[in-house]
Formats: structure tokens, sequence, C-alpha cells
């Protein structure tokens, strides 16, 4: 036959297996649990030989009390079309045979009922072939539900109708009904398969999945298996009575305790001692299936089937220790080799295998442990509920404490196999860390086989412990405070803090340090004042510059004090044409013609511009022109007054002086626009712009000529920009008399075309031609000699320092060069 | 409040003084010739506020014991008497004429003549202060156009000399004069552009 493949892990099992050898995982469905709705109520016919239905008590079992109950043909409608399985015809009738019950024996008391199930199965044939066709189930005790595999005979048959009729509520039909010992062999179809047995089926397959590793728990202890998957012969003998060690005549076993049967409290399976609480779910013996860790595992017996040896319970050889307390039928089923062929082999657990074999008052083994564990245990203290870290139990001990106190007290409410197997779960999942290291302060669980049988393969794999809670950061603000490893309630950028500051070295070469130290020590020097050295008053460049003015002084003051005339004034024919120009306006000058004369200069420069303006005016007076003057600067009223009553005072012309003229330039345009308006008085107060000459004056442009007499390029510039307009749109000419340094800022007005300056005489020098000029000898001619000598003194100064100077560097250079040779 | 009206009268007088450069209009001009006597005006008054400024600021440091009180005591007394007799005696009367032309002319033109001995004497160090080559054409210049501008003692006029003087004084001089003169008139439009447009305010609008 093909073996099984795992849907799970898709490793193959034996075909028989129901439940995979890898992974524990279900191989075939399950079938599906009947209904109970049409569970017929208990006869009251039904045979004494159970105790009256206890709630306590399985169905199965409070339907084996009931006989003689026909199933009805609605029943079994119902019950087929609930979809139970149906059975084949030999399977009902092993199961009928093993379960019918005679009528003459249903008088028969309880203790009578096993003993007929014991005699049904010597009766049974031995050339029946056990019924292998379906799957054993993983647990002996699904095995005594499979009744595909039970055998049928007239025996059991009987009773196996009384199983029928009983607690199921099925009326036994005439048709239906399963033959008593005395009819023999029934012959039960899939059809007519009572209900009861389904329920009994699926309420064993229920328990198996529970008690799976106890089913090699139990095997192990001295062979007994309870519920086994071992076919039932066609005799009636069930295998599963003979699998518990049923023998002949042997069986009788008594039921002592009021609800149970003896045979199940004698087995260990029930204690009527243990508190069985209404509410649970699963028998006592169930609940006490922990064994403590330290408890060796029992050697392999070498009469041992395999699969029992192969367990660490049967190695630890207690299984064949044979026990006092125990019925005869128990204690040989170590004795019988059972065939385990179908049975998978239990998963080897390092503890749940572990099974204590100790003896304690004749009962097994594993009893025993159950009862070491269960008083090793604390009263009332199972694992707690809630595991907490040292953090949260200081924040919720009290709670803690009230809720193990209550979990404690409250027994009632959990049954103790749930805390117990709990329990156990977490002492496993906790109890086998990677690296070796186990927590001092926690035992390690001893799992049974059944229940590691039930762990998935990744919580069987030691897996490492989980983190642990001191890690992780605790809660301090908000209700979750004293919580670990729960989200922050603040968000991380709250608790900001001030950013560590890095300290950067920066990388100085020597070089630029040298270059910090001395900037440093210039900036520190700033602030510092320096002592000023004290100067001497007499010094080299005291004495040079003493002796610089006096040969000037002795070059200028001795022509003038000898005046000698040495020096000739220039040749008419080699003066410039602004001189010649000048010279030509002024001789151009009607008879009488008011002429302004504008005194624009200071009185430093009068020494220089009086000798011109000597030699002009002076010119101009022997033109016959009248003189009007007239000044933008303070101080050139009195220059104007100066000049005609020193220079001009032989020949004494007549002059109006008018004054100044404030506002510079807005001066000269309004005075140019309305000279009566401006200056209607002389500088005595005298209207004479009612008199002549200036009588006919209204304008600027109604005097024949204009004069400006001046050293500032500004003033003459003013003059121009302002005056010559007027002048030139009349055809008058304007004249300027200039410092030798306004000269070159006046020229280009000359120069222009139409020219706006019609002529110019610059410094002395031009003085000096215009006297040539003019014939005549002024004080140009004066100052003539001392002009040119001094003119030479300065250059000849010049060009000595100048020379000097030079031999000195000359000098100096090569001596520096030698110094740094020497060094 | 003062801001606003400031410049809006500065602005309209600028704008009527220059339209009536091109607008020969009678009434314009008449406006513009107003405008300007009252310039002339307000220039005058600020002279003589100038001069009672400069008698307080004086007045001020004699009075403090400042420690050039001594020459503010000088000029105030100068002042008070050059106003005392000029105002007695007139502008053109003798004494004022004698004031200015013995105290006043002379002593400015000292001081103008120091300026020859400095300028001697720096151009004789000069080439000791600073030898490089525009020192020496500086140098070179300056003789040049000394020694060409009078005739040589003891020898003469130097046609050369006079030819070379010229030539400097009539080209690269006036190249250069001409020059700022075309600086100078449109820096002048410039501002009075500006003044015109109120962004400059150097009446302290």
């Amino acid at each position: 036959m093909a073996d099984l493949r795992c849907p799970m892990c898709g490793k193959s099992n034996p075909p028989q297996s129901e439940v995979c050898q890898y992974c524990q995982a279900r191989l075939k469905p399950l079938v599906a649990p009947p209904s109970t709705e049409n569970e017929p109520e208990p006869s009251s016919d039904s045979e004494d030989l159970f105790p009256a239905k206890d709630d306590a008590l399985p169905n199965w079992l409070d339907g084996l009390r009931e006989n003689d109950e026909p199933r009805t043909e609605s029943q079994e409608e119902q019950a087929d079309e609930d979809g139970v399985e149906t059975w084949s015809s030999e399977e009902e009738q092993r199961l009928s045979s093993a379960f019918t019950f005679s009528s003459e024996e249903a008088s028969d008391t309880d203790e009578d009922w096993l003993a007929r199930l014991t005699g049904d199965q010597e009766h049974q044939p031995e050339d029946q072939a056990p019924l292998q066709d379906e799957p054993a189930e993983s647990s002996a005790s699904a095995a005594f539900l499979d009744i595909d595999e039970v055998a049928g005979d007239e025996s059991s048959s009987e009773w196996l109708a009384e199983f029928q009729t009983s607690s199921l509520g099925l009326e036994e039909t005439s048709e239906t009904s399963l033959p008593s010992d005395d009819q023999g062999e029934e012959v039960v179809t899939e059809g007519d398969r009572p209900h009861w047995l389904d329920l009994i089926r699926s309420q064993q397959q229920k328990e198996s999945e529970l008690t799976a590793p106890m089913s090699s728990q139990d095997e192990d202890l001295e062979g007994n298996q309870i519920w086994g998957d071992k076919p039932v012969d066609k005799e009636g003998e069930s295998d599963w009575l003979s699998d518990i060690g049923m023998e002949e005549g042997e069986g009788e076993l008594t039921i002592d305790s009021k609800d149970l049967p003896d045979w199940l409290v004698e087995s260990g399976a029930f204690r009527p001692e243990s508190p069985v609480e209404s509410e649970q779910a699963f028998p006592g013996w169930l609940a006490e299936s922990d064994l403590p860790e330290d408890e060796p595992a029992p050697e392999a017996g070498e009469d041992l089937p395999d699969w029992i040896a192969a367990s660490p319970a049967a190695g630890s050889g207690e299984i064949n220790k044979p026990r006092q307390d125990l019925p005869d039928w128990l204690s040989n089923v170590s004795e019988q080799e059972v065939d385990q062929s179908g049975l998978p082999e239990p998963v080897e657990s390092g503890e749940g295998e572990d099974f204590s074999a100790e003896e304690e008052g004749g009962l097994p083994d594993w009893l025993t442990k159950l009862d070491a564990t269960a008083g090793e245990q604390t009263p009332g203290r199972g694992v707690p509920a809630l595991i907490l870290d040292e953090d949260e139990e200081a924040f919720a001990a009290p709670g803690v404490d009230e809720l193990e106190t209550q979990t404690d007290e409250d027994i009632s409410t959990v049954p103790d196999w749930l805390t117990q197997v709990a329990a156990q779960e977490d002492v496993v999942e906790g109890a086998a860390p990677l690296d070796g290291e186990a927590e001092p302060d926690l035992a390690t669980a001893q799992l049974p086989s059944w229940l590691q049988a039930m762990r998935p393969v990744e919580s069987a794999a030691p897996s490492a412990p989980a983190a642990k809670e001191k890690d992780k950061v605790v809660e301090k603000v908000g209700p979750l405070a004293g919580l670990a490893g729960v989200l922050p309630a603040e968000p991380e950028f709250v608790h900001l803090s001030k950013p560590k500051s890095s300290l950067v070295k920066l990388q100085v070469t020597d070089n630029q340090q040298t270059h910090i130290t001395l900037l440093e020590n210039l900036l520190a020097e700033e602030g510092q004042a320096k002592p000023v050295p004290a100067r001497s008053a007499i010094t080299s460049q005291y004495f040079l510059r003493l002796l610089i003015a006096l040969v000037v002084f002795i070059s200028v003051i001795a022509p003038l004090w000898l005046n000698r005339q040495l020096l000739p004034l220039p040749e008419p024919a080699g003066v410039s044409t602004e001189v010649y120009d000048f010279s030509q306006t002024l001789a151009g000058l009607p008879s009488g013609a008011p002429i302004l004369v504008a005194f624009d200069y200071e009185p430093s420069f009068s020494g220089e511009l009086e000798a011109l303006a000597a030699a002009t005016v002076a010119e101009a007076v022997g033109r016959g022109a009248q003189l009007v003057m007239i000044s933008t600067n303070p101080t050139g009223p009195l220059l104007a007054e100066r000049l005609m009553t020193t220079r001009m005072a032989d020949v004494n012309p007549g002059y109006v002086n008018l004054g100044y003229i404030p506002g510079g330039a807005a001066g000269l345009l309004a005075f140019a626009q309305t000279p009566r308006d401006l200056n209607p008085f002389d500088l005595q107060g005298t209207r004479v712009w009612e008199v002549a000459p200036l009588a006919s004056v209204n304008s600027v442009s109604d005097f024949a000529l204009v004069m400006v007499l001046t050293e500032n390029p500004d003033t003459a510039r003013s003059w121009i920009e302002q005056v010559q307009p007027a002048l030139g749109a009349a055809g008058k000419p304007m004249l300027m008399v200039l410092s030798a340094q306004a000269e070159p800022m006046v020229r280009p007005y000359y120069e222009t075309n139409p020219k706006q300056v019609n002529g110019m005489i610059s410094g002395l020098a031009g003085g000096a031609a215009f006297e040539s000029i003019s014939g005549m000898e002024g004080v140009a001619r004066l100052y003539w000699d001392a002009f040119g000598t001094g003119l030479v003194i300065a250059a000849a100064l010049m060009l000595l320092g100048g020379i000097a100077s030079l031999v000195l560097a000359l000098i100096s250079k090569p001596d520096t060069s030698e110094g740094k040779g020497a060094l | 409040m003062r801001t606003p009206i400031s410049t809006a009268v500065a602005i309209l007088v600028g704008l009527l003084i220059l339209l009536g450069y091109f607008i020969p209009l009678e009434p314009l001009l008449s406006l513009r010739v107003m405008l300007l006597q009252w310039a002339v005006i307000l220039a005058a008054f600020a002279l003589l506020v100038g001069v009672v400024n400069l008698f307080r600021v004086h007045w001020i440091k004699v009075k403090t014991g400042q420690p050039a009180g001594f020459y503010s005591f000088v000029l105030i007394v100068a002042l008070g008497l050059t106003l005392a007799i000029v105002g007695y005696y007139g502008p053109t009367s003798a004494p004022s004429v004698w004031i200015f032309s013995y105290i006043q002319v002379p002593v400015e033109s000292s001081l103008m003549a120091l300026l020859t001995i400095v300028l001697a004497y720096a151009g004789v160090r000069l080439l000791h202060r600073r030898l490089n080559a525009l020192s020496i054409v500086f140098l070179l210049t300056v003789l040049v156009v000394l020694l060409g501008t009078a005739p040589l003692l003891f020898i003469g006029e130097a046609p050369v000399l006079n030819l070379i003087r010229d030539l400097i004084v009539q080209i690269p001089a006036v190249a250069g004069a001409r020059g700022l003169l075309l600086g100078i008139a449109l820096g002048a439009i410039a501002t009075g552009l500006r003044i015109l447009m109120g962004a400059d305010r150097p009446y302290g609008g």
C-alpha cells in the first residue's frame, strides 16, 4: 500500500498512520460527529448494568446500559442523513458481538457486564481476520471506537444491540436490532450501523487527539493498551479488550465507584478522589498527566513492542515492573505483544517522555508520576496567567498578586488540567534556550509524550529565548508608565537635548601658526597708543629749508633792489597769440564805451594779477573806456579800489564800483539779465545806473567789453558760462586776465570756434608780453628780472636736489647689496 | 511735512529756470529773473549768517577759555574794528582801503609766498623721497616749464625751451584740462537732473 504523504511537511508516512510521524499533522480528515438531535431518551427497560445515567459519564458509556432498544427506521435514516459514516456488515457484527448483552444478562449486575465482554472475546473465531482496512488511529483509545474493526459475534452482537438501543435513545427494531448472543453473529450492514456507535467513535476520536501521547504512556505501562486500534476478530472478542489485558475468565471488573466502572478506576484513568469538576471536559487522569522533569525515562524492555520500546518511558524499564494493586488483566498487558504496526511511533521528546518509574502504592508509574507532579505543585499555584517583568511587576504588582490570588482561589473556574497543561507549555517554551543557558529561577518542565507530539515542529525545535524585557525602554510618562516594550508616548524629538559639540581640530601648519601669531600681535598693538618720539626742533631739513628760502629770497630781492632790468621783455613778434588777441581787442574799444571789469581774484594773488590788471586797465583807460567794476568775491571791490587808488592814481580814471554780487553763478546770471536790479547802487551808495556810463546799460550785453581778472578756473568758467552767451549773442568780447595756474583750464574756451574767450593774458610773462606789445613799462617790467632770476634759481635748486638724490640713491644701493652679501 | 514741500519748491524752481533757457516767454523770463533775484538775496543773507556764526563760534571759544581762545579774540577784535571802521567810513574810504591794503593783502600774499618756498623745497627733495620714472619726468617737466617761461640770466631767451614749454602747456595740459572740463560739465548736468527729480536734496529736505 502506498505511503501517505503529509500535506504539511511533505514526508512519507505509513499508510495506516493517522497522524504524521514528523509534524504530527493529520493525514486523514476527521469524521464529522453525528448529530445528537434524535438522541433517544434512555429506555426505562434498560438493564441496570450501569448506574443511572450520570452527566459525568461519557455518552458511550451510558449507552452501554441501554439494551433492547431497537433503532427505529427514522433514527437510522436520520443518522444517515447526518452523514454518519456507514459501517460494513463485518464491522457491525464485531461491534455487536462485542457489545451485545442478552436479556438474561440484563439483570446482571454491573460487575458482570465486563465479564461477559471478556467471555465473548474468547469465543471469537481465531481466524477472524482483523479488519485492517481502515487505518488505525494514532491513539489506542480511538481503536476502541473503531467499530470498523470490531468483529461481529453473537454474544457481542447482542451487547452491541444493547448499545444501539441504549444511551443514544434508539429504539431497537426487530429488523435492525442487534442479535443477541444466542442468536449468533449478526450481520450488520453499513446502513444499519447504530448511531450511538458513531457518537462513540467521534467522541473517542476527540479524546484520542488529546490523549494521543498518553496512548504511548498507557502502552508503556505494562503494555496495557486501553484504547487501541487493534481490530477485533469475528468471534466478537474485541482486540481492545485483549489490548487492555482481558484474559479468559478474568475481567471481572468490579465497579467500585458509584458512578464509574471500576475498571476505569482501577486502571487509574479516573481517580474517584480527584475532584471531578462538572465543567471538566477531560478526565482526571488526563489532567494529571504532567510529570516531573527530573524523572528519568524508563528503560525499554526486551519484550515490549517496538513502539513502546521507542519511547523513553519504556526505556526506564518500569513498564515491566509488576504492580500489585493492578488487576491481572491490566498487569498482563505488558506480556502480550500488540501489533502496533498501525500505530505511529510516538514522537520522542526530551521532556515529554520523561516518565517517572517510581512505584507508588501499586499505581502505574505514570499515574504515580502524575500524582507526584500534582503533589509537588503548589496547590492552587498554577502558572500565572501573566508573566511580568520586574518593572512591570513593580507597576502592576498589586494587581498581579491579586490576579494570582484570584487565580489560586478560583480553581473551580479554571480546570486544573488546563492550568497544568498551560504551565507545561510555558515551561517547555522557555526551558530550551539556544545557548544552553537556563534561567536559574525557573525549573524546566517535562512534557508528556502525547503533549510533545502535539507540539508543532517549530516549537519543538529549541528557539532562542525572547528578548529580555530589561533591554527594552521603560515608559516613564503617560498611562503606560512603568511598562516596557510599548510605543513611546512622547515622540523622540520631544526629548531634545543640546547637540553634542564636536571638537573640530583645525590642522594648522607651522607657517600658518606663525602668521596667526603675527596677526594677533598686530591687532593687539592696534589698540595700544604708541609713544610719540620727541622730535628735535632743529634738524637738517630745517637748515635746508632755510637755505632754499634764503637763496630764493636773495634771487628775487636782489634784482628788485638793483633795478638793472637785465632781462629783456619778450619780443612783440614772439608773443603768444592770446596775448596778441587780447591786445587787439582792447585796441578796438570805442572811446567812452563802458567796459565791465570783474575783479574776482584773491588778495593772495594780487602780486601777480595786479601787475596784469594795471597794464590792461591802463590800456583800456588809455582807449577811453569807462570802467565798471564788479566782483563775485567779497574782497573784489576792495581790490578794485586798491588798484585804482594805488596803480591808477596818476591816471585817475572815472570808474564805477558796483560792489559784490552774491550767489555765485546764479548772481552772475541774474546780473547778466538785470544788472540794474541786482546792483542798483555802488559802494558809496550812489545810483549809478542813471548816470553815465551806466545810463545806457540795461544788460551785460550793453557793455563793450567784459574783462575778467581771476586766478580761479571755476570763476572763469562761471563767467564764461553765465555771461558770455549774452555777450556772444551781442558780439561783445570777453577777455580774461588769468594767473599762470588757470591758463590750461581757460585755454579751451579760447581755442573754441567761435571763441568764447577772445583773448587772455596769463601770468607775469603774459603781462610782460602785453606790455611789450603795448609799449609800456608797467609792473610787469618791474617784476621781470626778479621773476626770471627766481625761476632760474628755483629750477637750479630743483635740479641740484634731484641730482643729489640720484647720486645718493646710487651710492646707497651698492652698500645695501654689499650688506646683504655679507650677511 | 517739511520734506515734501522743500523738495517740491526746489523742483519747481529748477524747472522754471531750465525752461527759461528753452522757452523765451516773457512771463517765464520775468519769473526766472525774480527767482534768481531771490536766490541772490538768500545767498547774501547766508553770507551774513555765516559771519554771525563765525563771531558766535569764536566768541564761545573766547568765553569758555579754549586753547585757541587768543586767536579767536584777535579775530573778534579784528572783525569788530573792521566792521566799525568800514561801516563808519565806508568800504571805499581810505581807512578801509588801508586796512585792506596793509593788513589783509600782505597777510594773504605772504602765505602765497611761503608756498613758493615749500614748492621749491619739495622739488629739491622729490627724488630723494620717491625715486622713480614718473618722479623724474615730473621734475624735468617742471624744469623745462620754469626755464622756458622767463629768459635765462645772462643767457636770454632760449628758443628751444620756449618751444618745448609752449608745447607742454598747450597740448598735454590743455588736453587734460579739456577732459576735466567735460567731466565737470557732465557732472553738473547729472547733479542738476537729480535735484530736479528730487533724488538729491542738498538743501536738507
